[in-house]
């Protein structure tokens, strides 16, 4: 047993010299070092082009120049990969979450989610608006050229698409069409934005809305050139004193939700106080959809020297052309320290608004 | 630019250096991550993608076709050789491969795959190239209730695939379905039998699922009977070169021909893909063929079959792609990302104003298949050897690669316990004579037949069944059951008429079969437990199920009832077997548990559940290390300067491998610093 003892720790410290075990310096914390960016959608989702295309611009900035090891651990609207992050990553570093956030599943307190988002290190935050298209025939006997020629339909259900209940998209839609008073009929389930987009062009939906890089990277050629949907509107910014602003990212011919609301209710009217507490809610999540986070309890140096590169990162002219070209719109994201004030104003909703949110989900589960 | 000049601008496109360059390296990839278990074409593609960003489009789609053209053409090599699907598009190929290689005849059936996979896809290439200025009413028409009744048709292929008891075969079918239920269900939001394990919200991870049910049992045969995978010596084969096998080939051509078509359709239709396309050939190779009492025992057309279809698929997959940006698999939604990068859109001006660039595609696939095919069919004869090698040599290697396959997708400790929860499941029902394809037949059609039902029932309702292609998908079914009904008999008659004649020759020279068809045996003692087991498991999945939404609960529940059905059947034959082979009553195929062999599979079995322990201890990296080690001395037998050699061997694959080119998450204990950092 001694010699076979000897073999394995003689082939151990091979390993280790192979591999190398570096040691870390304030100076350069992530010198020598993996650092695993765990992704929290499948590979070849928007999730994942964006982080990696971000990541690897960020990389130029981080001190000591680490290795960028990336995974995708994705389920359940990305909370699956959150959790993960959350409960088994180590604390030094070495796993960092591309993510696009999960926030309903945080709002609406849901069993699967199991970490609380706002709890994890902020190295940044990447803000995209949401734009809604619908079908030009989608009323019968009628051509929809513009939002305004959908605002008086009372009568014909528009068809819709999500994912499921509990979804972001599904419960912004089914929202915003409540609040427009606009019948709709919803079909949940789809595994997919290209889904939902097969659909309409096979006219069995009429409407649906997708994250700037999905609009401008898929929606434009296949629905809007083509001539077979027009966009309607983005959800905007939640701005001060109740409003919803629009979004310095999208063009002035999309309008934001509120301008098509005033449009129909006129100037200054709004719904029902939970709904539209409830779609600000939703705006707001899309300031920041996507999160680059360290687990809670990770080393501050750690967390400061991502901040650093994060924040030249965002300024740097190769990236932002980059990402301009990836998403079809210009940037906007938050600094960590911002970020990480930001997510407490969206998680922490009054109880009435939670209840509201879950009813409003419950509702929709078949 | 008129049709012709687009056609010759394409392949000009593709013959401008560097784009040869970039299409010969992304073959070598492909062909690398084709070969190993676990990575396949979407690790490759995802890895490749971002070194596309600043290549002109003809180099970057040589550069990511060449890649993904040729994954299931190089996946035959550990499906033939070592019995483990290369990918997901390679696991029919299995069924008949390895028992050829049990046989001695590994290169024969790597000639015939090679073949029949580059013919299989210069021909998805070609139907691409003429079918783009017609297909789109063709794709428009398929919708979720054709998927639906598509998935259905795959189905009733189960009946091929059922061995000797139809009860067993379709009970495993659903308990395939039934799996597929598992994880967060989002059209209802509803977590289903996850047991609060994170890793089951996204379900049954595939890779480590296939790997354990059919990898570890072969792995467990090997390491207790340290036999080489061929049961016979190389010289006793006389029918054994690849250059039989492309004369299997060119003797089997309207085969292949039909299976590319198969192969072209199925990967046409977005959400069908790579998953069912060789399930789907073989099925209907087994179903029209005659003289089909071998397949699945090692019949060259169970390897052509699966192997045209799945090189085919590819051509077929790109048509939705590059027509509307439909993208029909992960794989298709990366190369759609790369459209992007590209300042490509997909849609009409891919076949008008940049036609040429598709007929880059289309030349990009055709070129980089035989450049693969070639390389693969020199290579074939010297890779083929390793199946004469003694078993307790090579198992040590072919654990780290299962092992490392089954981690690779996400890399996180679940994928080990799916692993070894379906290496106990798949051993046991081996030995229970219970046929495993089905099960991954309905694992993965039951995530498709799901999805369809939701979605057909929320947009079409009951018009869904009354769709002209649906109807002629449901005539298809009927049609095929019957067949099938029919055939299952004629084949219970044979098989009594040659056991009756085997029995009179086996009292003069009792003899032992080399290769077992998948479901072939009958081994009523070791089945019994798994009928029984199955029983309650559908009971439980059926209660279960009560509390959830109707649309969450209608599939599960249906299913359940039909399995536990099903599952009694097998149960109650199993019992009448057992009853009769205590009494010495029982027909002669009918055969009692090896209880030595059982016994030390046990104990083997112990070892690599030791290896998932060892690993939470002190870490993957030793944990596997260590495994190889204590194998080759406690089984093996092997003096300290093998274990030595070929323990430096496996660090610098483990390192080379999977430190550097795919490099992975490593699983390291938190009470340990940082190994790998």
């Amino acid at each position: 047993m001694n010699l076979l003892k000897k073999s394995a720790f003689g082939i151990m410290a091979a390993a280790v010299a192979v591999t190398g075990v570096s040691a870390t310096s304030d100076a350069q914390y992530f010198k020598g070092k993996r650092v695993n960016i765990i992704i929290n959608y499948g590979a070849g989702g928007n999730t994942d082009i964006q982080g990696r295309m971000v990541m690897r611009h960020m990389k130029k900035y981080i001190k000591g120049d680490p290795r960028l090891i990336f995974r995708h651990v994705s389920g359940a609207g990305g909370v699956v990969g959150a959790n993960f992050l959350g409960e088994a990553g180590k604390k030094n570093g070495t796993m960092m979450g591309v993510f696009t956030i999960p926030i309903m599943a945080q709002v609406m307190k849901t069993p699967e989610l199991r970490v609380d988002l706002s709890a994890f290190n902020y190295v940044g935050a990447i803000g995209q608006q949401t734009i809604g298209h619908i079908r030009k025939d989608a009323i019968p006997g009628k051509t929809i050229k513009t939002y305004k020629d959908m605002l008086k339909n009372e009568s014909h259900p528009i068809r819709t698409g999500g994912h499921g209940p509990t979804s972001s998209k599904d419960l912004r839609t089914r929202l915003l069409f409540q609040a427009m008073k606009i019948p709709l009929k919803h079909v949940t389930g789809y595994k997919s934005g290209g889904q939902i987009r097969a659909a309409i062009l096979k006219n069995e939906l009429d409407m649906t809305a997708d994250s700037l890089a999905g609009y401008y990277g898929r929606v434009v050629s296949q629905l809007i050139k083509p001539g077979i949907s027009v966009p309607i509107w983005h959800i905007g910014t939640p701005g001060p004193n109740n409003t919803i602003l629009h979004s310095p990212t999208v063009p002035k011919g999309i309008p934001s939700f509120q301008e098509v609301y005033e449009e129909k209710f006129g100037k200054g009217a709004r719904p029902d106080r939970l709904v539209w507490n409830a779609i600000r809610t939703i705006g707001a999540s899309r300031e920041m959809l996507r999160i680059l986070v360290f687990r809670k309890g990770t080393d501050p140096k750690a967390v400061a020297e991502m901040r650093a590169a994060w924040d030249k990162t965002m300024v740097d002219k190769a990236f932002l052309a980059d990402y301009a070209k990836v998403n079809g719109s210009a940037f906007t994201g938050k600094s960590g320290a911002d970020a990480q004030a930001y997510i407490k104003t969206i998680v922490n909703v009054p109880k009435d608004l939670e209840k509201f949110l879950l009813d409003y989900a419950d509702a929709a589960r078949g | 630019m008129t049709f012709m000049e687009a056609v010759l601008d394409g392949l000009r496109l593709v013959l401008v250096w560097p784009a040869p360059g970039y299409m010969m390296l992304g073959v070598a990839i492909g062909m690398f991550f084709g070969a190993v278990p676990g990575l396949g074409g979407l690790v490759g593609m995802a890895i490749i993608l971002p070194f596309t960003f600043g290549m002109e489009p003809n180099v970057a789609f040589a550069f990511i076709l060449g890649m993904y053209a040729v994954t299931t053409t190089a996946d035959t090599l550990s499906s033939v050789l070592l019995g483990i699907p290369g990918t997901a598009a390679s696991q029919a190929t299995i069924l008949d491969g390895y028992p050829m290689a049990q046989r001695g005849e590994a290169s024969r059936a790597l000639g015939a795959a090679y073949t029949v996979s580059m013919i299989g896809g210069v021909l998805g290439a070609v139907f691409l190239a003429i079918s783009i200025p017609v297909i789109r009413p063709v794709i428009l028409a398929f919708s979720e209730p054709e998927l639906f009744a598509l998935a259905v048709l795959g189905l009733t292929m189960v009946a091929s695939l059922s061995g000797k008891s139809i009860f067993k075969g379709t009970a495993a079918a659903c308990f395939g379905l039934m799996l597929a239920t598992i994880g967060f269900a989002e059209f209802g939001g509803v977590r289903r039998y996850w047991f609060e394990q994170n890793f089951l919200l996204e379900g049954i991870p595939i890779v480590p699922y296939v790997l354990g049910l059919f990898a570890i049992p072969e792995i467990l045969e090997l390491a207790v009977r340290n036999t080489s995978i061929s049961r016979v010596q190389r010289d006793e084969v006389s029918t054994g070169g690849i250059v039989n096998g492309m004369k299997d080939a060119a003797t089997h051509w309207w085969l292949g021909i039909r299976c590319t078509f198969i192969g072209v359709y199925i990967g046409m239709l977005p959400g069908l893909g790579g998953s069912i396309v060789d399930w789907v050939a073989y099925g209907h190779a087994v179903q029209s063929e005659k003289n089909n009492e071998n397949f699945g025992k090692g019949d060259i057309r169970g390897v052509i079959a699966p192997e045209a279809a799945n090189n085919a698929m590819k051509g077929g997959a790109l048509l939705p792609t590059i027509a509307f940006g439909i993208p029909g698999s992960a794989s298709m939604a990366i190369l759609l990302s790369a459209f992007f990068i590209q300042g490509l859109e997909p849609g009409p001006q891919m076949l008008t104003e940049k036609l040429n660039v598709t007929f880059t595609l289309v030349w990009t696939l055709v070129l980089a298949n035989v450049a693969g095919a070639i390389l693969l069919l020199l290579w074939g004869s010297q890779a083929s050897k390793i199946t004469y090698l003694q078993g307790h040599i090579i198992v040590p290697a072919i654990m780290l690669v299962v092992f490392m396959g089954a981690w690779v997708g996400n890399g996180t400790l679940g994928n080990w316990v799916v692993l070894l929860t379906f290496g106990v499941i798949g051993y046991f029902m081996k030995l229970g004579g219970w046929p495993r394809p089905p099960i991954v037949l309905g694992f993965v059609l039951g995530k498709i037949m799901e999805e369809a039902m939701n979605l057909s029932m929320q947009v079409h309702a009951w018009g869904s069944f009354t769709r002209p292609i649906v109807l002629v998908v449901i005539t298809l079914i009927i049609l095929t059951i019957i067949l099938a009904v029919r055939k299952q008999k004629k084949k219970k008659a044979e098989q009594a008429e040659r056991l009756s004649a085997q029995d009179a020759a086996d009292e003069a020279a009792p003899t032992i079969p080399m290769v077992v068809e998948e479901g072939g045996k009958n081994c009523p003692p070791a089945s019994w437990p798994i009928s029984a087991l199955l029983v309650a498991l559908f009971v439980y999945c059926f209660i279960d199920a009560m509390q959830w939404s109707f649309m969450s609960r209608i599939f599960p529940q249906t299913v359940a009832t039909a399995g536990f059905l099903l599952a009694l059947g097998a149960l109650f034959f199993d019992l009448k077997g057992r009853a009769a082979l205590k009494a010495g009553t029982a027909a002669s195929d009918v055969v009692g548990v090896d209880k030595p062999y059982v016994l030390k599979s046990l104990y083997y079995l112990s070892w690599l559940i030791g290896i998932f322990v060892l690993t939470l201890v002190i870490g993957q990296f030793p944990a596997l290390v260590l495994f190889v080690i204590l194998y080759l001395k406690f089984w093996g037998n092997f003096g300290w300067k093998v274990i030595l050699y070929y323990t430096i061997g496996a660090i610098a694959f483990l390192l080379i491998m999977f430190n550097e080119i795919v490099p992975v998450m490593w699983y390291e204990p938190a009470h340990l610093p940082s190994f790998f950092v």
